[in-house]
């Protein structure tokens, strides 16, 4: 459908339309396959045109901002992605569309989420968490839900998370929206995870998973799955079902968890010790990426890259990682 | 990582702190592991007289055995009901583990090169640690050994490496 809107929009020279049509076609390839959808060239081209199309000042701007924020963050551009989104967001404020601002809200609050811009963001969810939903579609709505919850309990505010993703759930029962369930279906293996029903929050995992592809959303069902069950399989002692679902940042960690240390040792000096920035305003290497790796470096008793990670964290208020692999 | 560093009290007041946030938040099963790590901390005996004072005084020795005891059953309790069955075996095998050290450095080597690291020399290390002129010569020379150093500098540079200081 994507194409055809774009080539009619081009006939009739309105970029406008051209520019949603191509953010159209981001928003389902990014629904459908989750992140790693972002790194295809599919991705690539719809988010360059939707950003060509799209006039200063204007929410298409904005949108495309977002898009581009994503875009490049997760194609190893971290910082440039995480400036898109401030400008997106900045941008976003001065317009009167509230699906825009919230699309800009959730790019920030789901790219910034190195240390330094905790309280930027906690400010932010704060804001959101009150402000009127008139206006946004569920899937936005509940995209950037869970993300201000996410925020909450990464501050210790479990009450005010739990208070949010209840909204969230009522928003996905009500909509039968497939991202906005899967959304709900992994803040409540999160909070069985928390309480300690550890096999719930597994089995939830792999409901998660299930119904992905029930739905058409394979790709998100699967990364919110390894969310959900990567903390309890290693509480659980199942660290090998934990390794298959985790990216290259989070290996150490279940390594660690499974007693190979002569494996994790070298991937945490590959990983870190050649990374010039440690802990400087331009690391935009994510909270739980390196909490991951600093609990992989204290169990096996790796003092230099420990000590490194920790400096990172020295002062801020960060309590837990939120959603992802949660600690 | 001030357990690992060997800074017993510092460690002690950060698993403190960890319970409450746990506790508040809360968070079952991160709480049940710090109770253990809490008491691997109070019941290792390289760090237990650290805990107790210089002194090492007996009353303070078994409040803390107590207090440890008390943290590893809740913990062992947690874990059996969560069956959390990796950290179950390690609190009923007995919560005493030596922290592991670069090089092979015991505890006392580690404690010797920090001061040596700060500077000081083996008669003020002899005074700060409560032990022989020549014991001290004995660690400095095991410390160099194992650390492949050729002397008290390149000793202070492997501790400031591997963040021992």
């Amino acid at each position: 459908m994507a194409p055809e809107a774009l080539s009619l929009a081009e006939d009739l020279g309105d970029s406008t339309r051209a520019s949603r049509a191509c953010g159209l076609a981001v928003t389902l390839i990014y629904r459908t396959g989750g992140t790693e959808a972002l790194r295809t060239s599919e991705a690539a081209q719809w988010v360059e045109r939707a950003d060509r199309y799209a006039k200063p000042g204007t929410v298409e701007r904005a949108v495309a901002d977002a898009f581009l924020a994503l875009l490049r963050f997760y194609n190893d551009r971290s910082e440039e992605g995480v400036a898109h989104a401030g400008k997106a967001l900045e941008l976003a404020r001065r317009l009167d569309d509230p699906e825009a601002f919230w699309q800009a809200a959730h790019a920030w609050l789901f790219l910034a989420k190195a240390p330094q811009h905790g309280e930027e963001v906690l400010r932010l969810a704060d804001e959101l968490a009150i402000r009127p939903r008139t206006g946004v579609s569920a899937p936005r709505l509940t995209s950037t839900m869970c993300e201000i919850g996410s925020t909450f309990l990464a501050w210790g505010q479990r009450g005010r998370a739990e208070e949010v993703w209840r909204e969230m759930d009522e928003v996905a029962q009500r909509t039968g929206n497939p991202t906005a369930l899967l959304f709900s279906m992994l803040a409540n293996a999160i909070f069985a995870s928390l309480d300690g029903r550890l096999e719930d929050a597994v089995a939830m995992g792999q409901s998660m998973s299930n119904r992905g592809g029930e739905l058409g959303i394979s790709g998100s069902a699967e990364r919110f799955s390894s969310f959900a069950s990567v903390r309890p399989l290693l509480y659980l002692g199942k660290g090998d079902d934990a390794l298959l679902q985790v990216s290259v940042f989070h290996r150490a960690l279940c390594l660690a968890h499974l007693g190979r240390q002569e494996e994790v040792m070298p991937l945490l000096e590959e990983l870190l010790l050649a990374r010039p920035d440690i802990g400087s305003d331009e690391d935009e290497t994510r909270t739980e990426r390196d909490i991951s790796m600093l609990e992989a470096a204290v169990l096996v008793g790796h003092r230099e890259v420990a000590g490194l990670l920790l400096r990172r964290f020295a002062d801020t208020g960060l309590r837990l990682t939120g959603y992802i692999h949660n600690t | 990582m001030a357990a690992l560093l060997g800074r017993a009290d510092e460690a002690r007041g950060y698993y403190q702190t960890a319970l409450e946030v746990c506790r508040e938040m809360p968070f079952r099963p991160e709480e049940a592991l710090t109770h253990l790590q809490l008491a691997e901390l109070l019941l290792d005996p390289s760090t237990g007289p650290a805990l107790s004072g210089a002194e090492g005084s007996g009353q303070g020795k078994n409040q803390d055995r107590a207090e440890a005891l008390e943290h590893l059953e809740t913990a062992i309790a947690e874990f059996r009901e969560m069956k959390m069955q990796p950290s179950l075996e390690r609190a009923e095998a007995g919560p005493v583990r030596a922290p592991t050290y670069p090089a092979g450095l015991s505890q006392r080597e580690v404690e010797v090169l920090r001061l040596i690291s700060a500077g000081k020399t083996d008669r003020e290390i002899a005074e700060e640690l409560f032990i022989s002129f020549r014991t001290v010569g004995n660690h400095v020379r095991n410390i160099l050994n194992k650390t492949n150093t050729a002397n008290r500098t390149e000793a202070a540079t492997f501790a400031a490496h591997q963040g021992l200081t």
